[in-house]
């Protein structure tokens, strides 16, 4: 948000306190808005696709970082475009706030109400529209499920590949919106990498097909620019995916080490033998035991660390690729190297792995998931510095992570109920990414920026940059009515912050108040 | 750690950015040019150009990392040399018209070869860049690592952009590894029945890289290790396919445009369509000689089509451009017509300095 005035923040400002700075006359111009807006809803809306009620809007208040938490004016469930198209033009000229909605899981609060504005879930655009078996895609609505896509498509011996480990609920939309990750990405790329169209309705009403089906021109990049910005841009109406054929064989090479060090450098060993595993994932120590607890994977207990090594494609190819992998794990250390027997063996190795988050969550209160990004070869130092600040702020933390695409997943385990622990898990948090950054990284890899890094923001872009993300905001949304105060931190912001990049030795912004 | 490098750099950000300024002072337009070798994208003699043929040069490169930085002028010739030491490759086989390209203007014409289909466009291995605009700022978007989703992805906004937004100073790639082996397999039969068995194979998890379909004989390209390869050849009947490496010659006369179609002085049309089924309804109107495909039928490249032929490929849906002959600026860029798009242009360069 660039400043923009927002009448609704006053309104709501002023309805919580029923007191301040404003006029009786004025407060009840703002009260005679808010009842406009309502019964506007009402009017165009069938009373199943909205709700009002504040303990009936509860279940919206957050999305998977629950930690933060607010109520909209309204919570809108559309049905059909036609719905949608009529609250975004109310809404487009009342100048209220848009918060649109998946199924929830961001976990950087991408998806947090705004308490000025609307929140629209899409969760009944929930349709296949077009399985094309012969062109390998599927045109689908935003509010589907990643892994009904796969699923839909399987019988076509064709699957899609990211998959995020929300995928049993996650929306392709938010998926959209967040430009997801998974466990497969090293080989078969992020959310960006497998869009093929989008349908985006602008906040003025029209609708934008952007697609690269057949198309080489500057809609590719145009298409990227939306896939990730976070429901700050657009609405996805609907989505194009591509769809791959499911490898002929698959193999999954379990590597235990003593030292986590060990399995970071056999990462970067792996890779630069020029080996592409489908999935490379790395669990320390606590997170392997917990996650051994849990579902009984299999997993050596008394190791520091394991790898799970995803291999596909024909078998000769993965036999030879497997037998490569375990020469260069044995060469660095690993305590045993273990290739799954079968498809069950395969999805128990997996199981741990998908299960970690649950799993760390019946160690501890609460956790915390963290999302830099780090250039590989950095994996073996920066572990050992999130282990010593770990012991600085005197909370525990775990890993559990993407190493071949070097995202971390650092999980902070802190006691909510404890005073003072949320504050020095968050100020842990932030410490880590600065980390990620110090070394060349990314402050998020795949769970976005929300409201949770938007701090962190100033730290990863200078002034210019972040005057460049405002300015494309107000190309799509001149408004700044979607998704208002996500993502991109006002320079404002930044500079109370005190973080803001230094270019060529000049202090940012002289002309702004610092405190 | 990232090795030393050994071929020579030369960084000349200050200059050219002191010429955009001064552009800016004078509202002087001005069009981007790296080796200059994508002709039909090339500005007429009178126009101005800011050329970055001398700023080029490797920034980073660790095999390991799979990732790369290049300033905007290097040659590709010279970069995939230095990239084949190491036997890493750019998964979207950049083309290079008669063996010239520099990777700024790869990435500004968003033109990728017949690896493609298979393995990622140029824009899916842009990791970054940092961006001369038309205010003479240096912005730094998008970094060196594989998934990095803080800001909107203003690097891959880039790739076709032609430069409209600013000058490339430098891209981050991703990577990938050169296969083990690569084969060739020709087979003499119709375009149809070709596509249709190669799709076959594809779906089959066959590790397919390239196609090209040629005067009625089609070519497939298979990477991997050899072991798999060999396993792969073990399963085919020698009389209907060809598997040599007579045939490898293929590939280079595709990408570098030296393959005989494309000397033949006529009018070529680079044509992206949805699938195969688009165009057979005209096969009858094209010679066999007169027309090469590749990425399972997608992108074609036709010698001399008739205006209602290349009518009939836009109005459903695709994509065309004269690559060569006297069309110049015949661009079907559906993009750049959008009024969004000259809002961002205002954004990066609001004099429209770079055109």
């Amino acid at each position: 948000m660039t400043g923009i005035h927002q009448p609704w923040e006053e309104t709501v400002k002023l309805l919580k306190t029923k007191k301040g700075l404003f006029s009786s006359a004025q407060a009840d111009h703002q009260k005679r808005l808010l009842t406009r807006l309502k019964r506007r809803l009402r009017r165009i809306l069938p009373r199943n696709a909205l709700i009002l009620e504040p303990d009936a809007m509860k279940p919206y208040e957050c999305d998977g970082l629950s930690a933060y938490r607010r109520l909209p004016l309204a919570v809108v469930i559309p049905s059909d475009m036609d719905q949608l198209r009529k609250v975004v033009a109310l809404c487009h000229r009342m100048k209220v706030p848009i918060v649109v909605r998946g199924s929830g899981t961001s976990l950087s609060g991408g998806s947090m109400p705004h308490e000025g504005g609307i929140l629209i879930s899409m969760a009944r655009f929930n349709r296949i529209l077009e399985l094309d078996e012969r062109r390998c895609l599927a045109r689908v609505q935003p509010g589907v499920r990643n892994l009904k896509i796969s699923e839909a498509a399987a019988s076509h011996g064709l699957f899609y590949a990211p998959d995020p480990s929300s995928q049993i609920v996650c929306s392709i939309g938010g998926n959209v919106a967040e430009n997801a990750g998974g466990i497969h990405c090293l080989k078969y790329g992020l959310t960006v990498h497998n869009i093929l169209a989008l349908q985006i309705l602008t906040i003025n009403g029209e609708l934008m097909e952007l697609s690269t089906i057949a198309d080489e021109g500057p809609d590719e990049g145009l298409l990227a620019l939306m896939i990730g910005s976070e429901g700050m841009l657009g609405i996805v109406v609907e989505i194009t995916v591509r769809l791959r054929p499911i490898p002929p064989q698959r193999r999954v090479l379990m590597g235990s080490f003593a030292e986590v060090e060990h399995a970071a450098a056999a990462v970067g060993a792996l890779i630069g033998a020029g080996i592409i595993p489908a999935g490379l994932e790395l669990m320390d120590g606590p997170a392997l035991r917990a996650a051994e607890d849990f579902v009984h994977a299999g997993y050596p207990k008394d190791a520091g660390a394991i790898l799970l090594c995803e291999l596909d494609g024909l078998l000769e190819q993965t036999e030879s690729d497997a037998r490569r992998s375990e020469q260069i794990m044995n060469a660095h250390y690993a305590l045993a190297v273990r290739c799954a027997i079968d498809d069950q063996d395969q999805q128990k190795l997996w199981a741990g792995r998908k299960a970690a988050f649950p799993a760390i969550g019946r160690i501890s209160p609460d956790y915390y998931c963290m999302d830099g990004t780090i250039p590989r070869r950095h994996l073996p130092n920066v572990l050992k510095r999130i282990a010593i600040l770990s012991s600085q702020y005197q909370q525990r933390v775990v890993n559990v992570f993407h190493a071949g695409d070097g995202n971390l997943h650092p999980l902070i385990l802190y006691d909510a109920s404890i005073p003072g622990e949320f504050e020095r898990t968050e100020a842990l948090g932030a410490e880590i990414l600065r980390l990620a950054l110090e070394v060349g990284g990314s402050i998020t890899g795949e769970h976005g920026v929300g409201v949770e890094k938007i701090d962190v923001m100033c730290d990863q872009f200078g002034s210019d940059e972040l005057e460049i993300f405002h300015a494309i905001k107000k190309v799509f949304d001149p408004d700044g009515l979607l998704n208002p105060g996500k993502a991109v931190p006002t320079l404002h912001r930044c500079a109370e912050m005190g973080a803001m990049h230094v270019h060529h030795g000049a202090l940012p912004h002289p002309d702004l108040p610092r405190f | 750690m990232p090795e030393s490098l050994a071929m020579p750099t030369f960084d000349a950000t200050n200059a050219l950015r002191e010429r955009v300024v001064q552009a800016y002072g004078k509202g002087e337009r001005m069009h981007i040019q790296g080796e200059g070798s994508k002709f039909w994208l090339q500005p007429d003699p009178s126009d101005s150009v800011v050329s970055t043929q001398d700023h080029s040069g490797i920034l980073a490169y660790d095999p390991e990392e799979l990732v790369m930085t290049v300033r905007s002028g290097t040659s590709i010739a010279v970069l995939e040399s230095h990239l084949n030491e190491h036997r890493q490759m750019l998964s979207f086989e950049p083309l290079l018209i008669h063996g010239a390209g520099s990777i700024g203007g790869t990435v500004g014409a968003n033109l990728s070869g017949g690896r493609r289909w298979y393995a990622g466009s140029v824009r899916d291995s842009i990791l970054g860049v940092r961006l001369l605009d038309g205010q003479g700022r240096i912005l730094r978007f998008g970094g060196q690592v594989l998934k990095n989703v803080a800001g909107y992805d203003v690097s891959r906004l880039m790739v076709g952009a032609r430069g409209h937004f600013g000058l490339l100073l430098d891209v981050t790639l991703r990577l990938w590894p050169k296969p083990e082996k690569e084969i060739t397999l020709m087979t003499v039969r119709p375009l149809e029945a070709f596509y249709l068995w190669l799709d076959r194979k594809w779906r089959e998890g066959w590790p397919v890289t390239g196609d090209v379909y040629y005067d009625n004989r089609g070519y497939i390209r298979l990477g991997g290790a050899q072991i798999a390869l060999n396993a792969i050849v073990a399963t085919m009947r020698e009389d209907e396919y060809e598997i040599s490496e007579n045939h490898d010659w293929i590939w280079e006369s595709m990408r570098n445009h030296e393959h005989a179609f494309y000397q033949r002085g006529d009018r070529v049309w680079k044509v992206t369509v949805a699938d195969l089924k688009t165009l057979i309804p005209w096969m009858s109107i094209l010679r066999n000689d007169q027309f090469m495909c590749e990425w399972m039928g997608r992108r074609w490249w036709i010698g001399s089509p008739g205006a209602d032929l290349v009518q009939a490929i836009v109005a459903g849906g695709g994509y065309v451009e004269c690559c060569y002959g006297n069309s110049r600026h015949q661009l079907a860029d559906r993009a750049m017509r959008r009024p969004y798009w000259r809002e961002l242009k205002k954004v990066f360069d609001p004099a429209e300095l770079f055109f």
